[in-house]
């Protein structure tokens, strides 16, 4: 699901860079369905064998539901493909602007139609 | 401590007072006055739930809704399209706004703890609006951080009391318009806008004009503040009316959440 900038909260270029992408895969352990902004976690493995927990921050929960989305659209558990804008601290591991897709590419959500 | 003394009786009074006064309202109401009728005061229905998202406007954001160019072809906030005579409307800050333009750190920015946004911001967030007119007030209630506007057309005038983040709005119907006039707004280090990093002061002044087109809901929205700005700067924006059967959802901004991307900006100071 491809999920557009985060205007209606934040400049999202004070905490992400739009001049690169980065790409993850991994377990989903938590999602928080929120306003402001909703949040997506999932494990994944380095290169170096170390476990990674990714950030993956998506619209207001408001906003997602408006477009179709539930709370069994991601869930606790799932494998998941995120591509999308990294985060700009040193070391960290965050992403917005996020399409999701299963392992397949099959892509997760409805095509968003609005903040 | 004669004067103690006597600021503790003062409020001993005071809260006597209170107490013994009926629980609400205490307000000096002019007596549900409304605004009288007139020919110039048609007034137009602009009730309802209006739809603001980005399908129907661009988002706020750097360049939204204060340009400081604009290229042909761009849509506009009000939905039209910008031509060679669309004119940049960045505000002219002052030198007090650049200093704190120059110092803002995004990190500090309220909003990440939940605090509402506020006009000029509040009106092109990219959520639904709720306009209720009664004939002494209109409410004006906002998806977006839940936050409630009510606009009196009974005459009554703010007091010192009456600053608060929102501040205190009157208003009164003219050619088919709703005009909004908003004062008594408390200082905001992002109170004008929180891309530029664009504060507000006390002494900030909304006035805001709704009308009808066609379907469309329209507003211009207009700011002065000689604390921060040289001159007014203004923008208009435009809502539609939302899919039927729809209601304003429920906000409930959560603090934790809404803090939770900060770690990812690199820190501009130690």
């Amino acid at each position: 699901m491809w999920a557009p900038g985060l205007a209606a909260h934040h400049s999202a270029a004070a905490a992400y860079d739009a001049t690169r992408t980065v790409e993850a895969q991994g377990t989903v352990t938590q999602v928080l369905l929120r306003n402001p902004h909703t949040f997506i976690f999932i494990e994944s493995t380095d290169e170096a064998g170390q476990k990674v927990q990714w950030q993956i921050e998506m619209q207001a929960s408001a906003t997602l539901f408006s477009q179709g989305w539930t709370k069994d659209t991601v869930t606790y558990g799932m494998v998941l493909k995120v591509s999308g804008i990294p985060s700009r601290a040193p070391g960290s591991h965050g992403i917005t602007n996020a399409r999701l897709s299963l392992p397949d590419g099959t892509p997760i959500g409805r095509p968003a139609t609005g903040n | 401590m004669a004067g103690s003394s006597l600021r503790v009786l003062r409020a001993g009074i005071a809260g006597a007072v209170l107490f013994a006064m009926p629980a609400w309202p205490a307000w000096p109401v002019p007596a549900a006055r409304a605004q009288a009728p007139s020919a110039t005061a048609a007034i137009p229905d602009l009730a309802g739930i209006w739809d603001g998202r980005t399908s129907v406007r661009p988002a706020n954001g750097e360049t939204v809704p204060w340009a400081r160019v604009v290229t042909p072809g761009r849509t506009m906030p009000d939905g039209t399209k910008a031509d060679a005579r669309t004119v940049p409307n960045f505000p002219d800050v002052n030198e007090r706004a650049q200093a704190f333009m120059r110092v803002f750190d995004e990190a500090l920015s309220p909003k990440y703890d939940c605090q509402p946004a506020t006009p000029p911001a509040l009106e092109y967030d990219p959520y639904f609006m709720e306009v209720v007119q009664r004939p002494d007030r209109v409410l004006l209630r906002y998806e977006k951080d839940d936050q409630l506007r009510t606009v009196w057309l009974d005459g009554r005038e703010p007091t010192a009391h009456d600053y608060g983040i929102q501040g205190f709005s009157i208003g009164h119907y003219e050619s088919n318009a709703l005009v909004v006039v908003t004062t008594h707004y408390l200082f905001d280090v992002t109170g004008f806008d929180d891309y530029n990093g664009i504060p507000s002061s006390q002494l900030k002044k909304v006035t805001e004009r709704y009308w009808r087109e066609g379907t469309e809901l329209k507003a211009t929205v207009t700011v002065e503040d000689p604390m921060f700005l040289r001159k007014p700067a203004s923008y208009t924006t435009r809502w539609l009316p939302a899919p039927r059967g729809y209601t304003l959802a429920p906000y409930e901004c959560d603090p934790e959440t809404a803090r939770l991307s900060v770690q990812f900006i690199p820190a501009r100071y130690k």
